[in-house]
């Protein structure tokens, strides 16, 4: 168990750094899911063409 | 996915009533897919405007365009651009078309057409689509290097479709912050690009491009192959109709075209005349203009067509190209000796050479020409 006495020993510190570390694996996955989900873009898939000139197949 | 799906210009085929019946086809076919825009290229306006507006009506055809206008009335032709959401994105869709394209039309009843300057009108237009929609997407007819010049001198349009660009097989490149996109042609392929567009501002961020070949590794649709199997049926009965305006029903069959070399043996001066002349190019003529399969064409730009052993467009009689000497003469077989055959070569001037093809036609000046 981590003290809060000893927050900022070296114990703290650690405890700390565990923390931070933890706090930026959760909002990592956050991050990970929000992608997933379509995040922070969205998707549109354009068909396109252009000179079809009346071909409704080849010749041959 | 949300999908959006656009033209950019000549969909329809070549001034002739065959491919006008084909092009019918082809846009009850596009109208069943739900299209979003299509830009209007020259050749859409082949059969006229009156037929275009029948085909945007009748098949929901959603054409573009934000430079050719009446020159009567100045109005637009068609909608000036079109705002189309997808997925929550607005695309303001605007079409141009280089004023370089001569409009011609099958009919004689359209009105005369201006092509204002692209590059002043999207200077215009695009600042106040841009009020409208997020992405500006130009459905450009413009051939490759005026599209590069549209998107570097008018700043705003985040996709460019170019149109008229041949055979050019460059899929894909980005010009500034212009995402450039081509197809290539005669519906040979189609391009897809998945488009990233940022969920705060609107703005295209990323786009991954394919361009897939139709080709026989496509499956098809069975429904609509079964569509061009029943236009096919039409279509024949459509040229047997056609045809049957035109019967090969005059002369006799007991008679031959013995055509043009056969001529050259006793006559060579004649025959030199003919070679030099435009009679010797007719059918050329006709089939750069896609005519050559048109009867109330070929019936003058042919030999012995109507004719019992005269020109058809099978075989063995499908050398009887080109105004041949026995077009103006008769049958080579008959070889009129009396006389006659000269007083007959002088009337079937005026057959073709009559004041809807031939408005300036004069016996005197023309015959000056082919002397012999």
């Amino acid at each position: 168990m981590i003290r809060l006495k000893n927050l900022f020993g070296r114990e703290g510190w650690l405890a700390l750094l565990l923390t931070f570390v933890l706090v930026v694996l959760s909002q990592g996955l956050d991050l990970r899911k929000s992608w997933a989900e379509g995040g922070n873009w969205k998707n549109v898939t354009l068909i396109y063409s252009t000179d079809i000139k009346g071909k409704i197949e080849p010749c041959g | 996915m949300p999908v959006l799906m656009v033209d950019a210009g000549d969909m329809f085929g070549r001034r002739n009533k065959n491919e006008r019946f084909q092009t019918r086809f082809l846009s009850e076919v596009c109208g069943s897919f739900g299209m979003d825009a299509i830009g209007l290229g020259e050749m859409d306006l082949n059969y006229g405007i009156g037929f275009l507006r029948e085909m945007v009506e009748k098949y929901e055809l959603p054409f573009t365009n934000a430079n050719v206008r009446d020159q009567v009335t100045g109005e637009l032709i068609l909608p000036e651009y079109l705002i189309v959401e997808k997925n929550d994105i607005k695309f303001g869709i605007i079409s141009v078309l280089d004023p370089i394209r001569k409009i011609v039309t099958m009919s004689n009843k359209d009105p005369e057409f201006e092509i204002q300057d692209p590059i002043a009108v999207l200077r215009e237009l695009v600042p106040r689509v841009r009020e409208e929609a997020d992405i500006i997407l130009l459905l450009g007819h413009l051939g490759d290097k005026k599209h590069e010049t549209a998107v570097k001198e008018v700043k705003g349009i985040g996709i460019c479709v170019n149109g008229h660009t041949h055979r050019n097989l460059t899929t894909e490149r980005i010009i500034d912050d212009t995402a450039m996109l081509t197809a290539t042609y005669e519906g040979r392929y189609i391009g897809r690009a998945d488009l990233f567009v940022d969920d705060k501002d609107g703005q295209l961020m990323a786009f991954d491009v394919s361009v897939k070949s139709l080709d026989q590794s496509q499956p098809d649709s069975e429904e609509v192959l079964q569509l061009v199997e029943d236009y096919k049926k039409r279509l024949k009965e459509f040229q047997l109709v056609k045809r049957s305006d035109f019967p090969r029903n005059l002369g006799s069959d007991k008679e031959q075209f013995l055509v043009d070399r056969s001529c050259m043996g006793c006559h060579e001066e004649a025959w030199q005349v003919y070679a030099k002349s435009g009679h010797k190019r007719a059918f050329v003529t006709l089939r750069n203009k896609g005519q050559n399969f048109e009867p109330e064409c070929l019936s003058c730009h042919t030999t012995g067509y109507m004719h019992k052993n005269g020109y058809s467009d099978q075989r063995p009689f499908n050398h009887l190209v080109n105004v041949q000497c026995e077009a103006c003469h008769g049958y080579g077989s008959e070889h009129n000796r009396d006389g006659k055959w000269v007083t007959r070569a002088k009337d079937s001037c005026v057959i073709c050479h009559d004041k809807e093809n031939s408005p300036n036609f004069d016996y005197a000046t023309y015959w000056e020409k082919i002397k012999h």
